[in-house]
């Protein structure tokens, strides 16, 4: 795997060129965040999971949503991603909503994919796709959503499986790989179509302590390294108060605190938060 | 038996027949499955609930009843055709193992992990890419054991065509026992030409199913490679 500086050198994506290379310019007067969340509800069924939520995010900025499990925290990235509709409120990716035009209207099914190009998403599952090795994971979305050329879409592959540290494993499946080498692929094929906001989802719930470390490097080395903007979800408090520029504490559907990290971690204001701290950092 | 020998010739002509509309009917059956898999799993709640209610009127009567009502009843309706033996066989036969196949289809379809698709959405892919280059390629690996089966008995479903008039194996077959009153020895060869035909057929989809890409994919993952066995970090 590199280090920080050659991580930083092998880093091939920059957001304003990729906002370039997507074609969009932010235009609204909510353009200044990267990703908006405007009283944003879910209900899933009787089951109420968000209320009324609120969350805007920089240009290069690391949130990090923590809180107990059922809060609310993986839904917010599964909207930001369009894998689920809200039952209310709006989302705006760079100024744009993903959900309706200008005039109000239901996006189109291309619209929502040109807008939600600019988000990329690495999942607690992994989600490799297990019929196609390595490489074909990391070029199939280039070749068939890009229309990058194979020669194109393989030489950027094997550069990105370089910066994870994987370059030797070109030509294996997903279930030849350990899980912290899987996790480092999704990052890769989330990675190479250039996003400018990356939601990661308990990218290391499913790994034991030794593999998550490998992963987290990476995302380290995403973090400090690149201007992408940061959208984590995480138990790892150590991982989070080290790559956060702000922590959003959720509980019930609701964001009940937000600050810095020093801020969450040593001066939390909510007895929900001091508490929800203390049974995690206890553990 | 030698009296049976001699009219080898036909029993070859029915045994091609036999052959010739399984071969059809499987490969109509395929397509059909995979149309009314998809329409089965629709997001659309009209398509989902039409194409199952389709199933069920197919699958509900007999074979040898639709048969007959194709052949002896459509064409009594007002600007039906008349269709030959051999066309509405094929057509009954492989629509019959269209509407079982489509249920095998759609649970290999709902087998598949949920994730993959997510992961498909976040890549950007569009739903028929995700469908023809994700989700399909990995159901298959369930679809292509099942159907496997479901085309055996198909072949062994071609045995009624001779019902109206299609000179299958069994057609032929009964003719020359009627000729030479070989009635054990007759049937006993048909049992084995329809053995032989299942047991081919068998073949040819374990062959099939060693080619599906995550099979080869875990046959590979199984196999002493150069990579490092799971569980290991690089």
């Amino acid at each position: 795997m590199l280090s920080a500086a050659e991580f930083s050198h092998s880093r091939p994506f920059v957001p304003e060129a990729a906002t370039e290379a997507h074609g969009v310019a932010p235009k609204s007067k909510h353009a200044k965040w990267a990703i908006e969340f405007e009283r944003i509800s879910k209900f899933f069924g009787a089951h109420r999971v968000l209320v009324d939520l609120d969350l805007q995010v920089q240009p290069g900025e690391k949130v990090t949503l923590i809180g107990p499990s059922g809060s609310g925290k993986t839904t917010v990235l599964r909207l930001a991603m369009t894998l689920e509709k809200p039952t209310g409120g709006d989302i705006r990716i760079f100024g744009e909503s993903i959900l309706f035009d200008s005039a109000g209207k239901p996006l189109s099914t291309s619209q929502e994919a040109r807008i939600r190009r600019r988000c990329g998403m690495v999942f607690q599952q992994f989600n490799l796709f297990p019929h196609l090795t390595v490489l074909q994971n990391l070029v199939l979305a280039p070749t068939t959503v890009l229309r990058q050329s194979k020669e194109q879409a393989e030489n950027t592959a094997l550069e990105y499986l370089r910066m994870v540290g994987l370059e030797g494993k070109v030509h294996a499946y997903p279930a030849q790989l350990s899980g912290g080498q899987q996790q480092r692929i999704a990052i890769a094929r989330a990675l190479i179509l250039k996003p400018e906001i990356l939601l990661l989802d308990e990218i290391t719930s499913a790994l034991d302590p030794e593999l998550a470390g490998e992963v987290l490097d990476v995302v380290r080395g995403v973090a400090h390294e690149t201007k992408v903007t940061l959208l984590i979800v995480t138990h790892e408090m150590r991982f989070a108060r080290e790559v956060s520029d702000r922590i959003a504490v959720f509980d019930a559907g609701r964001i009940i605190e937000q600050g810095s990290p020093d801020k969450i971690f040593s001066y939390p204001e909510c007895d929900r938060t001091r508490a929800f701290l203390q049974s995690v950092l206890n553990h | 038996m030698e009296a049976v020998l001699e009219y080898w010739p036909v029993l070859i002509q029915g045994l091609w027949v036999t052959v010739w509309v399984s071969s059809c009917i499987i490969l109509g059956a395929a397509l059909g499955a995979i149309m009314l898999g998809v329409l089965r799993v629709s997001r659309t709640g009209v398509i989902r609930v039409l194409s199952m209610v389709f199933i069920e009127c197919i699958r509900g009567p007999s074979a040898l009843v639709l048969l007959f009502w194709v052949f002896y009843a459509l064409p009594l309706l007002p600007g039906m055709p008349q269709l030959s033996p051999l066309a509405a066989a094929i057509l009954v036969l492989a629509l019959d193992g269209a509407v079982y196949g489509a249920e095998i289809v759609r649970a290999g379809i709902e087998a598949v992990n949920r994730g993959q698709a997510d992961a498909c959405h976040a890549l950007g892919l569009s739903r028929f890419q995700s469908f023809t280059k994700v989700v399909l390629p990995q159901a298959l690996s369930q679809i292509v054991p099942a159907f496997g089966s479901l085309a055996r008995g198909m072949i062994k479903w071609t045995s009624i065509v001779s019902f109206i008039g299609v000179q299958d194996i069994l057609y032929v077959a009964n003719n020359v026992r009627a000729q030479t009153f070989e009635t054990t020895i007759v049937f006993c060869l048909l049992a084995v030409l329809y053995w032989i035909l299942t047991v081919l057929c068998g073949l040819v989809f374990r062959e099939l199913e060693q080619v599906l890409p995550l099979n080869r994919a875990l046959r590979a993952a199984r196999a002493p490679s150069a990579y490092a066995p799971a569980g290991a970090a690089q």
